[in-house]
């Protein structure tokens, strides 16, 4: 820690002008004008822009799947609209007959863009702009978008429904009919999102007839495709920059129509135009994640075999289907993994995605996946409960234990430990106080699996806990998941989701010996410069220090129209640079056989009897040395003599230190298992986590610290989705998580000291084996937290139908429980839960 | 956000500040940790004041004292770190040293003051209800060297409303000192820790005395309840509160007594 990181906010460049937007404080409602008179009259202010102003082409969601209809989304909403024949609107500033008024359409949207000197001057003018709103009816909950006579999102999109799409599977029916026991568990996901430590934001700045940006991003190529499809200017005038960027979780994969606007507004006003997203901002008006409603049906057998799963997901897409990221990734990611770790063979899903009057939808990570989990294990224990079996024996009845496996939606699980990472997890917590789990017995680390007493970190046995004292409810839950874990596009297909992945990579070794790597997908903090330098190093025989990587500029790195995100670097890029490697060191090697050649020639000596074989294959790169030969050469001997040396080139004609390697892997599948022990304060309803394990395989691990790191922080996100997160949507439309007053991240006291191990199940098809983590705990955690609140209060009567498990829902479950009236009616109960009104606010 | 704009003033005397408190839209500051963060936030509905008249340089306001007829006397510019640290609040008021340790942030209460947190009247805070539970008196300063005493119970009107009139100022808080025997606790509770609390309790338990209790968070300012033997306090007083909250009060209350040996 340096202090050295420069993120968009510490970038100044020569009359920088600072933007702010004003946005809509009506979940939907028509514009009747905007005067900027008072707003620019104020000392600083140099333009006011409106959607009129800043003319462009909308964003659209990019993904192919037939079927999804598609929500064109203005940088600046309020414009005039066309809507062209077929529904399809085509925005723009043009004026004329045909043209429907602005509108917004969540709290948040943009509609103008303030330009000032400074950014106190820019927002005291942003909150003199006049905006003629006119509030028109709306609607925030998927279920009411739904419902005959629902306001209309879109004009175009009937009954807000963007997709319908059933699946099946396997005969589910056949395997429900079978069933000894049949669990129905609805789940209403919450409405959580990525809060990194850095918000949005960008600098555009004019540059010739191109501009240059830097955004907080993780795909910056993906970022310039996005603006030069949107502004017209010519791709290979944008040159897009990722600074260092604090944090971004999935958020900053897609393109933002605040980055739209603010390349657009540098442009119209000829100077550099830099946003800084605020963090109120950011929880109101940036995408939001999860937030799906699941009413998922377990089959099951009176031995406990898992014989299928039922379920419909419904993801709440927001008011736009975001641009290259979709309204879909929720419901239809989820239904794809909805067999999990387990041999179920039968699988129906139907997904609906509609639209509401809500900040749009993005990844954040465990994207789709978390909740129809979290429904999933929450069934498994309920299964496990009414068949009176151990829930941890119960998941490993139904694990897959060989490799490879095909589960029922088609995806090829490679290798992995799903067993062995249960019996680990449940070895690093105490169940020795929690009902209905283990039987009381604590499993000590020497009753695990030799594979993971030798992981690091499994030497630290289940520490004990003390007893719950009175009115305090224990509970334990242990969770296996499957991560598909480095998506090539293979893995997205597996996924059924169109996305090309494939990646190249460019890998030279510069004239003193230095070997630059430049790949197309920056870090926002997940160590690539380390992990990836690892990879160059070890495959291409130079010491870590001499790598260097260059990720962060679309001028200086190979296109990557993926970017950071899918937990794909270490399998694509990482494969890449590996392969990369191979070639230029033997590439190396021979520069080397040719410079011993000619230093043998010179003294008149024989060859050397090695250079029978290839040319170099008797000599081995070591460090940045290369031995075997008359003499050891350096790196940087061979660099000058491949850069400068012309008697080198009369004996290999292109000493060429450049490789580019072009790599799509195969799919792989990482998987773990996180067990949690909760305490759950009867007289309150607050859950304490009293103990959070996360054992994760990951195949070839990279960089152990790495590793663990992504697995402490992805536990983390997961617990505060199962407690505390929720963006939580007042009757007013505005949501009421607006600052880190009221949404509630987990701060350092609420997650218990972590313990960490590790399996490794090498995959058979990628590069060193090596697979893609660290969406484990986002996916796993709730559900493990979940279950343990569950089996805590089973015996109260209570259960978990929605998320996150505030002290208020949990008091209002066991009230709800404890009413005799009511036991009978849960599952309605739960369907009221969705339509009510939230619970009361805190007095003020 | 940035703050909006405002006015500001630093007087060095009471009198003066009065004086600028009399003016229209003027508002006083102390520590700063509720008003600054809440103008910086710009909402509608917010805080927007004309001018801040900051109470940093007022002369002899930042002391905590015994009075001769055995108050602790704490003055409006004594932060809360400095009360919660006080060995003459951990030995006549050891509820408020137990509270204050629950309010923010070591950071935050290097700069909040504990009479800031008692005039920012927010109903489940844990200083408002240690003042009522401790008998607290509000000295307050007024215009032309005006000067009146307060209970508390009085000031405390309801969310961030005070009996205060235009130029008045509370100058210091007067609290009743631990009697011979006296155990007292605090306790509260929070979705995630050190936060607001959604309830907070006051037990003040002497021997041979009903036990007063003191509850924030239960109505728009600290309501004192009785003793219940089952039910940790007396519920009827609480009837129309959200059955979480009520829930939470008899669960605290309980414990409070416990703690106090009851």
């Amino acid at each position: 820690m340096r202090g050295l990181a420069r993120h968009v906010a510490d970038l100044v460049r020569p009359r920088q002008l600072e933007a702010v937007f004003v946005r809509s404080p009506h979940p939907a409602a028509r514009i009747g004008g905007i005067d900027a008179a008072a707003a620019l009259a104020l000392p600083g202010v140099a333009a006011v822009l409106t959607a009129d102003d800043l003319p462009h082409t909308p964003l659209l969601d990019s993904v192919r799947i037939d079927g999804l209809l598609k929500t064109p989304q203005p940088a600046l909403a309020g414009g005039l609209v066309a809507v062209a024949a077929g529904g399809a609107a085509a925005g723009g500033a043009a004026a004329g007959e045909g043209l429907a008024a602005g509108v917004v359409r969540f709290v948040g949207e943009p509609v103008a863009l303030v330009l000032a000197s400074t950014r106190a001057a820019a927002e005291d003018a942003a909150e003199l702009v006049a905006v003629d709103w006119q509030p028109t009816p709306f609607v925030l909950e998927p279920g009411a978008a739904r419902a005959p006579g629902a306001p209309l999102v879109h004009e175009h999109v009937p009954g807000n429904l963007l997709f319908a799409q059933a699946k099946s599977y396997g005969d589910p029916d056949g395997a429900f009919a079978a069933a000894d026991l049949v669990i129905e568990q609805p789940l209403i996901g919450n409405r959580y999102l990525a809060a990194p430590l850095e918000g949005r934001g960008c600098l555009a700045e004019p540059a010739g007839d191109g501009l240059t940006v830097w955004a907080s991003t993780m795909g910056p190529h993906l970022l310039r495709r996005r603006l030069a499809q949107t502004t017209g200017i010519a791709e290979q005038l944008l040159r897009v920059i990722a600074p260092d960027v604090g944090g971004a979780f999935g958020l900053k994969i897609p393109a933002a129509p605040e980055e739209i606007a603010v390349a657009l507004a540098a442009r119209a006003v000829g100077r550099p135009v830099r946003w800084v997203e605020g963090r109120r901002e950011q929880l109101v008006a940036a995408p939001h994640a999860k937030d799906q409603r699941i009413a998922l049906s377990l089959a099951v057998s009176g031995s406990g075999e898992l014989l299928g799963v039922r379920a419909t997901l419904t993801g709440n897409a927001g008011a736009y289907s975001f641009n290259s990221a979709s309204a879909l990734i929720e419901p239809y990611l989820g239904a794809g993994l909805l067999p999990g770790p387990y041999r179920i063979e039968h699988v129906g899903a139907e997904i609906f995605s509609v639209l509401t009057h809500t900040s749009p939808m993005s990844p954040y990570r465990g994207v789709g996946w978390t909740q129809p989990h979290t429904a999933r294990e929450l069934a498994l224990d309920r299964a496990a409960r009414a068949l009176g079996i151990d829930p941890a024996e119960l998941r490993r009845r139904n694990l897959v234990t060989s490799f490879p496996h095909r589960s029922a939606t088609g995806m090829e699980y490679d290798s992995g430990s799903y067993v062995e990472s249960l019996e680990s997890a449940v070895g690093l917590v105490d169940a020795s106080d929690a009902p209905h789990f283990a039987q009381g017995e604590p499993r000590s680390a020497q009753d695990a699996p030799a594979s993971a007493r030798d992981a690091p970190h499994f030497a630290q046995a289940a520490p004990r806990l003390d007893p719950p004292a009175p009115g305090i409810r224990r509970g334990v839950g242990v969770t296996s998941y499957v991560e598909p874990a480095g998506w090539g596009s293979d893995g997205a297909l597996q996924s059924e989701w169109s996305f090309a992945s494939h990646d190249s990579v460019r890998l030279q070794v510069d004239p003193t010996g230095g070997v630059v790597a430049a790949i197309g997908t920056p870090s926002q903090g997940q160590g690539h410069a380390t992990t990836l330098a690892q990879v160059v190093a070890d495959e291409l025989g130079v010491r870590v220090e001499d790598v260097a990587l260059i990720a962060d500029d679309t001028n200086a790195t190979p296109v990557s129209t993926a970017g950071t995100r899918a937990s794909r670097v270490a399998t694509v890029i990482g494969g890449a640079l590996a392969l990369a490697a191979r070639r230029l060191r033997a590439r190396l090697l021979e520069v080397a056989a040719a410079v011993l050649e000619a230093e043998a020639a010179g003294r008149g000596d024989a060859p050397a009897p090695g250079d029978a074989g290839p040319r170099g294959g008797a000599l081995s790169l070591i460090d940045g040395l290369v031995h075997g030969g008359a003499r050891e050469l350096t790196l940087r001997e061979l660099a000058e003599a491949a850069h400068f040396d012309p008697a080198l080139r009369a004996r290999l004609p292109e000493p060429d230190l450049l490789v580019t390697q072009f790599h799509d892997p195969p799919a792989t599948y990482s998987n773990g298992a996180i067990a949690a022990v909760v305490d759950v304060d009867l007289g309150t309803g607050g859950v304490t986590v009293r103990q959070l394990a996360v054992v994760e395989d990951c195949g070839t691990v990279l960089n152990p610290t790495v590793v663990d790191g992504q697995a402490a922080g992805a536990v983390v996100q997961g617990l505060g989705g199962a407690l505390l997160e929720d963006v939580d949507y007042g009757a007013d439309g505005r949501p009421r998580g607006d600052s880190f007053g009221s949404y509630l991240l987990p701060r350092i006291t609420d997650v218990p000291e972590l313990a960490i191990a590790h399996h490794s199940s090498p995959s058979p098809l990628t590069v060193n084996g090596v697979k893609g983590m660290g969406e484990s705990g986002a996916i796993a955690a709730p559900a493990a937290i979940a279950c343990a609140v569950a089996a805590a209060l089973a015996a109260d009567g209570f259960t978990v139908d929605r998320l996150p498990l505030t002290p208020a829902r949990v008091v209002e479950g066991l009230t709800r429980a404890a009413a005799p009236a009511n036991a009978a009616a849960a599952p309605a109960s739960a369907a009221r839960a969705a339509a009510a009104p939230p619970p009361p606010e805190p007095l003020q | 956000m940035t703050l909006p704009p405002f006015e500001y003033a630093r007087p060095h005397a009471l009198d003066e500040a009065a004086a600028l408190l009399a003016t229209d839209g003027a508002r006083a500051l102390a520590g700063g940790q509720s008003l600054v963060p809440a103008l910086a936030a710009r909402q509608p509905g917010g805080p927007r004041p004309r001018l801040l008249v900051d109470l940093a340089r007022l002369p002899g306001l930042d002391t905590i004292a015994l009075d001769p007829d055995g108050r602790l006397r704490i003055g409006a510019l004594v932060r809360q770190r400095a009360a919660e640290r006080s060995p003459l609040v951990a030995r006549h008021a050891p509820l408020l040293a137990q509270a204050l340790a629950q309010v923010g942030h070591p950071s935050t209460r290097n700069r909040g003051t504990v009479v800031g947190s008692l005039a920012h009247a927010e109903p489940a805070a844990e200083v408002p209800a240690v003042a009522v539970a401790l008998g607290g008196v509000a000295v307050i300063a007024g215009p032309a060297g005006a000067r009146r005493e307060l209970p508390v119970t009085d000031l405390l009107q309801g969310p961030q409303r005070l009996a205060l009139d235009p130029g008045e100022l509370i100058a210091e808080l007067l609290l009743d000192p631990l009697v011979p025997g006296e155990r007292q606790a605090w306790l509260e509770f929070a979705p995630r820790r050190f936060d607001l609390p959604l309830v907070g309790v006051a037990a003040r338990v002497v021997p041979g005395r009903e036990p007063r209790l003191t509850l924030a968070g239960v109505a728009p300012t600290p309501m004192s309840v009785t003793q219940h033997p089952a039910e940790g306090c007396d519920m009827t007083l609480l009837e129309g509160l959200d059955p979480h909250r009520t829930r939470i009060a008899r669960t605290l209350t309980r414990r409070a007594l416990e703690a106090c040996g009851r």
